[in-house]
């Protein structure tokens, strides 16, 4: 074989090896879009509800702010479950790249703990187009230092479909938890680039990672690190000109504590322009708990959404 | 004459030697106007025996010399320049392709988000505990609709 055919043949191989690569990349990355609901069976109202969570990994602002659907879904969970409302307590977008790992949600709120853990088993993969995660729930409730196992359970969920488990707390209120696997065509559409977890980041010692603030030395509630306890909350003043355009909805900020438990910083995730400056407002005045961490106390980053609901006028 | 137009464009732009030799020469051994350019059948024996001294390479160029009399025995060597091109010529061709190939297979990935495609994945529950004990889900799928309900009831208590 001639010199000109040996690299004009090494070339067309590296071509096609570069391909098939890029393409099984796409294919082992994939993203569950999780949201998590408070079913509410008679009238209570709650003008706002706080919830404060795992950071919320991996997360890209845009994400959240594309995702479209959460009204209807929170009024189809109403109509099928006979509920008053459905309320939105947490959202986040969940990747993974290693099947067999689990990624775990704490979501802390009217002092109930409650995680959610989901561990993917297999991708069936039929199509490029119609794929299957074959996923491991475990919602548990925690008080003191007993934990509940509320739900535990394996399903299968075609891509493009919605799967909604519902199910009660330690003391009967009910809770939904909503997983919608994105196509290979959204995921690449909201992450074209994919987002780095703390494992991947290289940074080591805490199970599900720890990744430290650059200049704080805070570290980001991921896995093992829970996301602090509220000791001191102000209720957000719901904004008159929101109240007369009628907006209502939920905000979510990304908070950071200092080792006091204080708030230092706060930042926008998820946006309702004329609710976010009375959310944030309202969070910098929050007191949590210290965070102790390897023996010492330090600042924690999670995030926290704030539920604005207008009073309705037959309530 | 289009296909002698044909296996011509073959013998001077495919780099493969293999594949233009017996491409030529089936087509040569086959095709009723290159005979009747020749002399006789007898001349087209003697250039293809004479491609066996000189493989593929430079046969159409004899069986195009015999066609003009003037240069019927000219040997003409191919120029690096020519072999450049049909180098060139083949890895675009192909590179083309593959990239027609992978456009193709990506946008069908991407898919059109309006058509229903029918699927063998369908949703199943393998395992379902409520409060560490085994349960029986309550399933509720809406008709048409690519939600699925599901309550885990806890004993003596329902939604």
């Amino acid at each position: 074989m001639s010199l000109q055919k040996k690299i004009f043949a090494l070339a067309m191989s590296l071509f096609f090896l570069t391909a098939l690569r890029a393409n099984q990349n796409d294919a082992t990355f994939f993203v569950i879009k999780l949201r998590f609901y408070e079913g509410l069976r008679t009238v209570a109202h709650r003008p706002s509800v706080a919830v404060t969570s795992s950071y919320l990994n991996p997360l890209l602002t845009a994400n959240i702010l594309a995702a479209v659907g959460q009204a209807e879904e929170s009024k189809q969970i109403c109509r099928v479950f006979n509920l008053i409302d459905a309320r939105l307590l947490a959202e986040a977008d969940l990747g993974w790249d290693i099947i067999g790992e689990t990624q775990t949600h704490v979501l802390r709120f009217d002092s109930r703990e409650i995680s959610v853990a989901i561990t993917p088993i297999k991708t069936r993969l039929l199509t490029s187009l119609d794929s299957a995660h074959q996923l491991r729930i475990a919602v548990a409730e925690q008080t003191g230092l007993e934990k509940l196992t509320l739900l535990d359970t394996e399903i299968i969920i075609p891509v493009k479909n919605t799967a909604v488990l519902g199910f009660e707390s330690r003391d009967g209120f009910p809770y939904f938890l909503s997983l919608n696997p994105l196509t290979p065509g959204e995921t690449r559409k909201f992450f074209p680039e994919r987002p780095t977890t703390g494992k991947k980041a290289g940074v080591s010692g805490v199970i599900g990672g720890v990744i430290s603030a650059e200049k704080t030395g805070a570290v980001m509630a991921v896995g093992e690190i829970k996301p602090p306890k509220l000791i001191k909350k102000v209720e957000p003043v719901y904004p008159e000109v929101a109240k007369k355009a009628g907006v209502q909805g939920i905000v979510i900020l990304e908070a950071e504590t200092d080792a006091e438990g204080n708030i230092v910083r706060t930042k926008v995730l998820r946006s309702i322009p004329l609710l976010d400056q009375a959310a944030i407002d309202a969070v910098r005045q929050w007191k949590y708990e210290p965070a102790i961490i390897d023996g010492k106390p330090k600042g924690v980053i999670f995030t926290v959404t704030v539920n604005f609901r207008l009073e309705q006028e037959n309530e | 004459m289009k296909a002698c137009k044909f296996y011509q464009s073959v013998f001077r732009y495919s780099p493969f030697l293999s594949l233009k030799d017996w491409a030529v020469r089936r087509h040569l051994e086959r095709c009723g106007a290159c005979n009747q350019k020749l002399a006789s059948r007898e001349e087209l024996a003697s250039l293809l025996s004479l491609a066996n001294i000189y493989p593929g390479e430079e046969l159409w160029t004899r069986v195009e010399a015999a066609w003009d009399k003037a240069s019927a025995t000219a040997y003409r060597p191919v120029s690096s320049g020519l072999k450049k091109r049909r180098w060139i010529l083949a890895a675009s061709s192909l590179s083309l392709l593959a990239a027609l190939g992978l456009f193709y297979f990506f946008l069908l990935r991407s898919g059109p988000p309006s058509r229903p495609k029918a699927t063998t994945l369908t949703f199943q529950i393998l395992r379902f505990y409520v409060k560490d004990r085994p349960a029986t889900p309550v399933i509720y799928k809406p008709f048409g609709s690519k939600m699925i309900f599901i309550w885990a009831p806890s004993p003596g208590n329902n939604p």
